[in-house]
């Protein structure tokens, strides 16, 4: 489930870690509200940076990349680039949660 | 040598520390401080005695390397290694933090499950200088 990530830890660790990822995941609509009515591009970048750096850490690997898209395209300037990476970033949070 | 036990954490996300207490005290059994600040650490490092520090570099506030200058200049600190932890993973910038001083650079997203062992390593070749 969390793509393999736990494998050979005790079932209390394991146990301990799907409450994390589920608190983890309740946090991604506050994420993505961030994320969506980012004021600049400086808030925009620091969000997805955040979301990038612990998305796998609690083994959601294709958020952390989408997130890290998203946040190469805020680098870029491309506007429409930006719009379709964050397109994709918010089917992978409606997915998840 | 005595083994690696007690571990500081400086990290200003809160999933981030949610998920740095899972690794480091339930997977790897260390003595966890966790500080939301540089600050915190500067003013707990004395009380806590780390036997390693891993430090966030992106923080409000004191950003790592300023914590770093700061936690070095304390006694408790010596021989001490400091591993930064920070998202940015170009060779240059990983360079860059490894003249400040730091023993080692961890990657975010770091794998909780390795992590414990990823910084008994860094503890082993830059620390474990301890004496007391």
């Amino acid at each position: 489930m969390a793509g393999g990530l736990t494998d050979g830890l005790s079932s209390s660790a394991s146990a301990q870690f799907a409450v994390l990822r589920q608190r983890y995941v309740a946090g991604l609509g506050s994420r993505w509200t961030e994320i969506s009515t980012a004021g600049d591009s400086q808030i925009l970048l620091a969000a997805l940076h955040r979301l990038a750096g612990s998305a796998a850490s609690f083994g959601f690997e294709r958020l952390g990349q989408r997130a890290r898209d998203a946040e190469a395209r805020v680098a870029q300037g491309n506007a429409a680039a930006l719009a379709a990476a964050l397109d994709e970033l918010q089917t992978e949070i409606v997915r998840i949660v | 040598m005595r083994s690696l036990q007690r571990v500081m954490c400086v990290e200003d996300d809160p999933d981030i520390r949610m998920i740095l207490e899972f690794s480091l005290a339930t997977v790897g059994g260390y003595d966890v401080c966790m500080c939301a600040g540089g600050q915190l650490a500067i003013e707990q490092a004395a009380a806590f005695k780390p036997d390693l520090v891993l430090l966030d570099v992106m923080m409000p506030g004191l950003t790592g390397p300023q914590t770093l200058v700061a936690l070095r200049s304390q006694p408790v600190m010596t021989g001490v290694p400091v591993v930064f932890l920070t998202a940015k993973a170009m060779p240059d910038e990983v360079e860059e933090l490894l003249l400040y001083g730091a023993t080692g650079v961890i990657v975010k997203p770091f794998d909780p499950v390795k992590l414990p062992e990823d910084i008994r390593i860094y503890w082993e070749h830059g620390g474990g200088r301890r004496t007391d």
